[in-house]
């Protein structure tokens, strides 16, 4: 529930505040959408980070994109869990992202990159490029 | 870096001097004030925005403004952070004016 005093129509509490913006809603969203579109990464992968990003800020990562939604449950509740690396439910890739939890430098991407050092950076390199 | 908009509606360096950690007692206005404190508060931790900051923050601006620099901080910080963990940072770097950007036509 949003403390801000006025909403706009929309279907979901996002859009109900992003929609007192209008244009900018649809610029954002045209923005979004080259990522389901043009797919320069996995959408499954990039929608994990996402759930991720929004489990370390303390929502459950609202809506799974169908990417994520084809992954099943197993993948999302994986991310919670701090034995990433031995995780069955994740491929590589994902793993190399969240296994940034056990190094330490868990909120790395989201609120202290300057932690980021060259041999997870490397890891991550390697797993997302293997992704492709 | 300054984007040129910016410049060209008043933002001088003498503005931005006054951002740093000690801004809360400095020359800024209040609104100028309460935008930097909604500023820190989205970037290190939006789950501990309190209603004191909410009712400053509707004191100086509409609910419509409120979404606007929520979603231009969403941008920044998320654009600051590629630049940063993918090593693009620069060293040091000369106050640079930028174009703002613009909509592809």
């Amino acid at each position: 529930m949003t403390w801000l005093p006025e909403q706009a129509r929309g279907a979901t509490p996002f859009a109900r505040v992003f929609d007192l913006c209008p244009e900018l809603h649809a610029d954002w969203a045209a923005f979004a959408d080259l990522f389901s579109t043009q797919r320069p990464v996995d959408p499954a992968l990039l929608d994990l980070c996402r759930v991720r990003i929004a489990q370390i800020l303390g929502g459950d990562g609202g809506d799974v994109g169908a990417g994520v939604a084809a992954l099943g449950t197993e993948s999302i509740a994986a991310l919670e869990d701090w034995q990433l690396w031995s995780h069955g439910a994740l491929d590589q890739a994902t793993k190399e992202v969240a296994r940034l939890r056990n190094a330490r430098v868990t909120w790395v991407p989201v609120l202290q990159q300057r932690a980021l050092r060259r041999r997870p950076a490397g890891r991550v390199d390697r797993g997302v490029g293997g992704a492709n | 870096m300054r984007f040129a908009g910016a410049r060209q509606d008043g933002l001088t360096e003498e503005l931005v001097a006054r951002i740093d950690d000690r801004y809360a007692s400095s020359g800024l206005s209040d609104r100028h004030k309460a935008v930097i404190r909604y500023a820190d508060v989205f970037l290190a931790d939006p789950t501990q925005l309190g209603d004191a900051l909410r009712a400053e923050m509707l004191r100086h601006f509409t609910p419509a403004q409120i979404v606007e620099p929520s979603a231009g901080l969403a941008l920044f910080m998320g654009f600051s952070k590629i630049a940063i963990v993918l090593g693009q940072e620069p060293d040091a770097m000369a106050t640079t004016i930028l174009p703002t950007p613009t909509r592809p036509a």
